[in-house]
This record gives C-alpha cells, structure tokens and sequence, in this order.
C-alpha cells in the first residue's frame, strides 16, 4: 500500500512507483525468510522476485525441499519468520518437515506463508490438506485456466492458456495493490476454488470468460469445469485469528522474470503486494493502548464502577506503513459493553492524532444493572490486522447513602409537608391539652 | 335513661313530626283508647327522621362531650384528611419515591392511632376499665409513642 494517492502514478509514471513501493517496506514479524525450492526451479527464472525481497531486508535462506536438515522449527521456536514454498513436480511429496500439520503449526507460531503452485503439477497431498484447512480448494493435475478472450496471442495462440487479466476487475482488495489502468497481469497455470471461511481473503481472480479444465479431456469441459468465471482464484490469502497470513499462488510462473518482462505488465508490482501482505509489511494495525475512566477524572482503569456513572474509553490505534507506525484512521471501530450480551454498542470517534497512533475515545452512561461488564473493543476487518481486546470490570450498584434524598425529588413534596404538618399538629395539640384546665362536669338535664 | 314525660311534652321536645314515643312513656290519664291503639304500631323512618337522628347525635356530642376529648377529636380528624390526600395523590400520581409514600402515609397512620388509645385511656367515663393507668400515665405513653413514631418517619423518608 502505498503512501501516495493514485493521481502521482500518472503524474510520475510506474518507475517512481516501483520504487518507492518496493524500497520502504520493513516486516513487523521479522526478516528470516525461509525458500523451499524444488530442483525443477531455475532460480535465474526468478531473480527479479528475489531481488526485491532482498532489497527489502530479507534475509533470504534458500533450500531444497529434500534437504535433510531443513526444519521450521528450532528448540520448539519458529526457525523463520516467513517461509515461501514451492512445489515439485516430480516428487510425491515434501519432505516430513513440510507436511500439513508443520505448517499449520508454523502458522499458529506466528509464521507467514507464501505457497507457489506449480503450474503444472498443481498439489501434492500434503500442500492440498493444508490448503483444505483454509477452506481453499486446489485444481485437479493438468488442468489450465483459459481464456478464450483475453489471452496473450504472442504465447499460446492455439491453446489460450496464458490469459491477460485486467487488474481493475481481477483484483478483489485494493489493500494489495493499486496499479495504473493500462496495465495488465499476464497469468499461466490453473486456479482454485475458495470455500466459505470468513478469514478467507481473496486476492486475485480471473475473468467472467476463463474457466479452469483438463486439455485431455476436451469433451468433458463444458460440461463440468472445475471452476470458471470470476469464481476461480489465483491468489488467496487467509489471515488466522492470531494475525498470521499464508496466501496461495496458484502458478509460480506469475512471479517469473518472463511474465514480469512482459510488456505492460503489473506483475512485478503485483509480486511486491502480495508479499508485502504475506509478510506483514502492509494493512498491518494494532492497538496501541487502552484506557477506561470515570469521565472528567484522572484515574485510569478503575476496577470498579457504579451504575449510572459517565465512563470514557479511549483506544489508540496505529498503522504500519512500511518504515514506521503512524495513526490509523477509520469511522467504524466501535466498542460494545457486555455482560453476556452487549448492553451497548457504541462507536468509537477519532479524536486526534497522539504521537504514531490515533486516539478514539466515547463517552456514555454506565447502564441501570450490576454486574461484571466487559469492555469488548472487536475490529476485524478482511485484510487487515485483527484487534481485539477485553476488559472486565465490576459494576457494583448504588450504597446506601447515594440514593436521591427525598427533598430532591419533587414527587415527594407532599409527603415531606406531611410529615412536616404533623409533627407541628401534634406539638400543638399536646400544648393545648396540657394547659387545657380541668372539666367542668356538664350537670345532667333534669326535668 | 329519659325520664317520665307526658305525650304533649315528648312531642313538643322532639320538635317535628316524628315518630310517637313509646308506649311506655304515656301515662295512663291522658291516653286514651283511640289514640293507643293506633300508637302501638311504629311507623317506617323516612329521610326526615334519618336527619333528625343525625342532628340529635350531633347535638348530643356536642353537648356532652368535654372539651379535652373534642380536642383529641379534632386532631384524629386533621390526621385523616391528611392521610386521604397523601392516599389520593399516591394513587393519582404513582408511588415513585415508595419509601417517602410510606413514611408520611404511616406518620398519620400511626397517629391516629396513639390518639386513638390516649383518647380510650383518658376518657374519664372508661376510668373503671383502666384502673392501673392514670390519664396522666396514658399522655405520657403517648408522648413517648409519638416521639418514637415520629423519629421514624424522619428517617424513612430519607
């Protein structure tokens, strides 16, 4: 994501653009990047990807995917901090370091993930179990995206299965990239399937006119695709509920120096947004603090609270842009205070830039119920970063002496002039009795 | 406990036409046999006579009660009104501060009451039924029972 707004690419052109995007970007997770390449991977094919990821401060340790000593873990610690894989053709399977449960495992640790497909031999059993936890569905072997209205004329004329995609409508999230409108992406290889996971992010689809089929079996093809139209994927990513990210490629030839070189294409900036995101380096937010407070006071998170007190929540939110935290402006974070259901939901205003976060903050009335209450600030937004917090704090209601007194509710006026009017009788009428002098007997009437 | 009259007294006593006293009261000169036999049948009371009963209790209290009992009549009437309308304006109004409704509504309450046993122990007429309790000893419960109520009150009412 870059800083500047999509009116300087056509002032300055796609070089300066190239640049800036690719030179300012530093991972929050770290710069171990584990390479698993098979043999069949010329890596001269693809210096032009490497060499940006070593220009953006990755540490770069390529392997083979049989290497006996390879292993993502060290003394029960991630041993990197990224990993990009890429499939053999010729092999059955990765080596036991590799399997799917490693990966996953490698993903709870926090690790990110980049997987590249091979274009012809699409998935082995254990990259397919691993892409079936993210709910993602790889293509059937040998089978190819085509086009047969947008393909390259110069590569496969007869086959059209090198496709050109438009990245105005081929992209799904401009959080990956932004790219001029002459531009396009030159794809060869299959697609997949995407499954209904809500932490799913889709990156990269084809065409409403491409569908994915097995060449041998022309006759078989319209019938059933295995997907087609805007339903097949070439690029999709998964951010897990502890922010680790894997995203799937479904031809490594994407990000070869042939598609890149290609004329007009967007490839390489598409490479440099897909790792980016992979790699924690854009659409990365956290939460920079959290506070809680009786409104107008200076105690911070306070344990407890009473009914019908004025609160105040103040979250503060930054930014990752590549160098540097900076604030995070949205309109839609919004806290919600719960015990058991949300009494409230509020949303939460920006206030002001404060140093490298932004502050929001909401004022409102604690509700009319005792109990245990949580501030439950929930910001999950696709691409970007999961924030999440809670707070419990105890709402304890009124004590004895902070009910309203009697003589300031004005419903009570009669009862307070009564009691008034009373004991001001009464004092009277003991007066009157007490020096009321002694009867005179009435004589009785007699006749 | 009337004492004997003759038929033309009682009925000038009575002013209006009213029923005719009893036979007991006519003396056997002046009756005679026309007019007992159609005495001894009592009539029906009609509004007229409902009011004279009023009027003669009234007239009756009045008159023989003395003045220190009217006195404690007085003020058990003040604390019923004053109840009613705490009552009424409860009903009308709703009974928001609850605990203000029942501090004032039982001050009277409570009141009453007290007056009404200071009024039953000092009653000069009830003396052979409270021997032990002088009127003198029946006022100062009734200071110390109100002193007692009334503190309540002031705290209830918050």
């Amino acid at each position: 994501m870059t800083p500047f707004g999509p009116g300087i690419i056509r002032i300055l052109g796609f070089p300066l653009l190239a640049l800036v995007s690719i030179a300012f970007a530093l991972s929050t997770t770290g710069s171990k990047l584990l390479v698993v390449l098979d043999p069949s991977i010329n890596k001269e094919d693809y210096s032009i990807f490497f060499d940006d990821l070593k220009d953006r401060d990755f540490a770069l340790d390529f392997r083979s995917a049989n290497d006996p000593h390879l292993s993502l873990f060290n003394y029960g610690e991630r041993a990197y901090d990224h990993v990009i894989l890429t499939l053999p053709p010729t092999q059955k399977a990765l080596g036991p370091n590799l399997l799917a449960k490693p990966l996953l495992e490698f993903m709870t640790n926090g690790g990110n993930l980049l997987v590249l497909l091979n274009p012809n031999e699409h998935a082995l059993g254990s990259v397919r179990e691993f892409a079936r936890e993210l709910d993602i569905h790889l293509p059937f072997r040998d089978t190819k995206l085509v086009d047969h209205f947008h393909f390259d004329t110069v590569a496969s004329p007869n086959l059209h299965d090198t496709v050109i995609l438009d990245p105005a409508t081929s992209l799904v999230s401009p959080l990956i990239l932004q790219v001029a409108r002459s531009k396009k992406i030159v794809y060869s290889g299959s697609a997949f399937a995407l499954g209904n996971n809500q932490l799913l992010f889709p990156i990269l689809r084809a065409s409403d006119t491409a569908y994915v089929y097995d060449p041998a079996e022309e006759l078989l093809a319209s019938d059933s695709p295995f997907v087609s139209g805007t339903q097949a994927y070439l690029v999709a990513g998964i951010q897990a509920r502890n922010n680790a990210r894997a995203v799937i490629v479904a031809s490594s030839s994407m990000l070869s120096n042939d598609a890149i070189n290609a004329a007009d294409s967007a490839n390489r900036e598409l490479a440099a947004g897909i790792t980016k995101w992979t790699f924690q380096e854009s659409a990365v937010i956290k939460l920079a603090s959290v506070t809680h407070k009786l409104a107008n006071t200076a105690e911070e998170n306070p344990l407890i609270y009473r009914v019908k007190q004025n609160i105040t929540y103040e979250a503060e939110i930054s930014e990752w842009i590549g160098d540097k935290w900076v604030p995070f402006v949205a309109d839609d974070v919004q806290l919600e205070f719960t015990m058991l259901d949300p009494y409230y939901r509020l949303t939460l205003s920006p206030v002001g830039a404060n140093g490298d976060s932004e502050l929001y903050a909401t004022t409102f009335q604690a509700p009319d119920q005792h109990g245990m209450f949580t501030f439950h600030l929930n910001y999950k937004r696709t691409g970007l970063s999961y924030v999440e917090d809670k707070r419990t704090v105890t709402l304890r209601h009124f004590g004895h002496n902070e009910f309203l007194r009697s003589f300031e509710i004005p419903n009570a006026y009669p009862y307070i002039t009564s009691v008034v009017l009373v004991v001001v009788a009464w004092l009277l009428f003991t007066v009157l009795w007490v020096f009321s002098g002694p009867e005179k007997v009435p004589e009785k009437k007699t006749l | 406990m009337a004492p004997k009259r003759t038929p033309r007294q009682a009925v000038a006593k009575t002013g209006a036409v009213s029923s005719s006293p009893s036979l007991a009261t006519e003396s056997p000169a002046t009756s005679g046999a026309s007019t007992s036999a159609a005495s001894r049948i009592p009539a029906l009371p009609t509004a007229a006579d409902t009011s004279a009963i009023v009027y003669q209790a009234w007239n009756s209290y009045v008159t023989d009660t003395p003045r220190k009992l009217k006195l404690v009549d007085a003020f058990m009437v003040f604390l019923v009104a004053v109840g009613l309308i705490q009552f009424v304006y409860c009903i009308l109004v709703g009974n928001y501060p609850f605990n203000a409704f029942l501090s004032g509504f039982s001050i009277t309450v409570g009141q009453f009451v007290l007056t009404a046993s200071l009024r039953m122990q000092a009653n000069p007429n009830n003396s052979s039924q409270f021997e032990k309790v002088t009127p003198e000893r029946a006022f100062a419960d009734f200071i110390f029972g109100s002193l007692i109520l009334h503190f309540f009150a002031y705290n209830f009412i918050n």
